[in-house]
């Protein structure tokens, strides 16, 4: 079995990184898929809010080749190179950071470091960087967040609880933060609500 | 813009029409020349004993046979599973105009395995020189040096990527150029360097052989200009002065994906390369890909029916959505070349490097009036 690709940051400021794989990946981290990156000076979680394959070179378009009859797996294994030209990237909205062993629904004092490894976080992460909704705020105020990675979010940070109950309460709660903060805009909340579920 | 085009283009035009003009005597000598292949191809022996008398006292480069059936055209055949293994290199010379003479090599290197085991492979790494890792120090540091080391090092890294993949399977290695690096006899490199070099290349070549019949090997010439086969066809009384080169003449020989007999390469040159490496006596053919006629350059122990077809095979399935060109030689050279900004950035790396030691940077008035460009 091999290892997955590791996904590295690449570009940080406080309030986004983005991330890539060193080649093209057809199973990467997903949209609304919190993260966690551990190296440096604080430990520094987000929400996933965009994915994009392509070549590393922009300067060398793909192709489209491949026989009528052949999948995109069937090309790729009949052109073995074609993977390692392309690129797998994420950008990853940050959401909260690890301080004094807590999570912390806010900006971390500094961007992560670059290189450094990016890993799914694990449920306990999520159910605490998540509780009572407040890292919505830090997420819908990131211009890369439209209704779609917010539902998205909501969604996958539901699957984080082990039961109906526990999820029920975390939906109540994020919904009642999410009416807070869109008070102003009742049909963007009605979408990503929608969205959620 | 300073090439002053209306200037160019009436020129331009002239040197295209005198191209037609020796194109149609070109087309008229082909017939004679391929009338004097078939009749060569009646009787090698006899042929290349003409061949080699007149190659008596010629610097020209000639062609013996190999191959039966040197006047047929041979289709390719279906690919085989292999590891394809390409090495390519880009240098920056040293510069006068900076503080210390150093150079750098790139090596790419490529691995592409089709229906066989490994990862696929596209990397390049660095040599910077003077050093003992380059293998060459402070004497003759010229481009000529530089140029063949680089060679040598493409030829040594294809050695031990094949050598590491033929665990999986079989391995055709391509080069890009041709097999025995062209400096190796330069009297422009020094003579003690040249002489590591050689041995480098002979043990690179002799690693290469030690992998038997699972290896086939290509020394890649696109587009090639050699006459060997031109020449030889003159030696039997061919009207073949109007031959400019061997593509031109098999050009309308070979469908593509075609390729000619093998041939054996006979010159000055090849003679002196023999001396030092008389185990790997240098043969070739020509292959059509697309509208190119390349020349794919091979040892004699590399011939063998199964590894000279895995090869052609290769080439051709290599080609196919490269635009005439094998992949695995292009992702090399991608993965080699050294652009010009990150020459710019060596080069002031190096100054920096330099200043930081207390070597005063004399820079130039034709260096700074380049960097600064300012009216």
């Amino acid at each position: 079995m091999n290892e997955p690709e590791p996904l590295r940051v690449v570009a940080a400021t406080l309030r986004h990184f983005d991330c890539s794989y060193s080649k093209y990946v057809e199973n990467p981290v997903e949209l609304g898929q919190v993260v966690v990156v551990r190296e440096g000076d604080s430990v520094v979680y987000g929400v996933v809010a965009e994915l994009e394959s392509g070549p590393e070179d922009p300067t060398r378009p793909l192709q489209p080749i491949g026989r009528a009859e052949e999948s995109a797996a069937d090309v790729m294994r009949a052109h073995p190179h074609i993977r390692q030209l392309l690129r797998t990237r994420v950008r990853v909205i940050t959401c909260g950071h690890g301080e004094d062993g807590a999570i912390r629904p806010y900006l971390p004092p500094v961007p992560p470091p670059l290189l450094a490894r990016v890993e799914p976080a694990s449920e306990e992460e999520v159910r605490e960087l998540v509780a009572g909704g407040h890292f919505l705020a830090q997420l819908l105020a990131a211009p890369d967040c439209d209704d779609a990675v917010a539902g998205a979010a909501l969604r996958r940070a539901m699957r984080a609880f082990h039961t109906a109950e526990q999820a029920h309460a975390f939906a109540v709660e994020a919904g009642k933060e999410l009416a807070r903060i869109l008070r102003a805009e009742p049909a963007r909340l009605t979408t990503i609500l929608r969205a959620a579920t | 813009m300073t090439l002053r085009m209306e200037l160019v283009l009436p020129k331009l035009e002239r040197v295209v029409r005198q191209q037609r003009e020796r194109l149609e005597e070109l087309r008229a000598a082909l017939g004679g020349a391929r009338r004097a292949l078939a009749k060569w191809a009646e009787d090698p022996s006899a042929g290349d004993a003409v061949i080699e008398g007149a190659m008596a006292g010629s610097s020209q480069p000639y062609a013996l046979s190999f191959e039966p059936r040197l006047d047929e055209a041979r289709p390719a055949p279906p690919p085989a599973p292999a590891t394809v293994v390409a090495t390519d290199g880009s240098s920056i010379v040293p510069d006068r105009f900076l503080p210390i003479p150093c150079f750098v090599v790139n090596i790419g290197r490529v691995a592409l395995p089709y229906g066989v085991d490994g990862e696929p492979l596209l990397d390049s790494y660095p040599v910077v020189g003077p050093s003992e890792e380059a293998g060459v120090g402070h004497e003759g540091l010229g481009g000529r040096t530089i140029g063949l080391l680089r060679d040598v090092l493409e030829l040594e890294a294809a050695a031990e990527l094949a050598a590491a993949r033929a665990r999986h399977g079989p391995v055709v290695v391509l080069l890009d150029g041709t097999l025995i690096p062209w400096d190796l006899d330069s009297v422009e490199v020094e003579p003690r360097v040249r002489e590591v070099l050689r041995e480098r290349t002979k043990s690179a070549l002799e690693r290469l052989r030690s992998l038997g019949e699972h290896l086939s090997l290509g020394a890649y010439v696109s587009a090639s200009q050699s006459s060997d086969v031109a020449n030889s066809l003159r030696a039997l009384g061919a009207h073949a002065g109007e031959l400019w080169s061997d593509g031109a003449l098999f050009a309308g020989m070979l469908a593509p994906g075609d390729r000619t007999a093998l041939f054996r390469a006979r010159s000055e040159r090849t003679r002196r390369a023999e001396e030092y490496f008389p185990e790997h006596e240098v043969c070739f053919f020509y292959v059509r890909v697309d509208d190119d006629v390349a020349r794919v350059e091979l040892p004699r122990w590399a011939a063998a029916e199964g590894s000279l077809e895995r090869l052609h095979a290769a080439l051709i399935s290599q080609a196919e959505h490269c635009g005439g060109y094998p992949r695995a030689l292009q992702e090399a050279h991608e993965q080699a070349v050294i652009t010009a900004r990150e020459r710019e950035l060596f080069a002031r790396i190096l100054e920096s490097e330099s200043g930081q030691l207390g070597m005063r940077v004399l820079l130039a008035g034709k260096r700074r009036s380049k960097r600064r460009r300012a009216v």
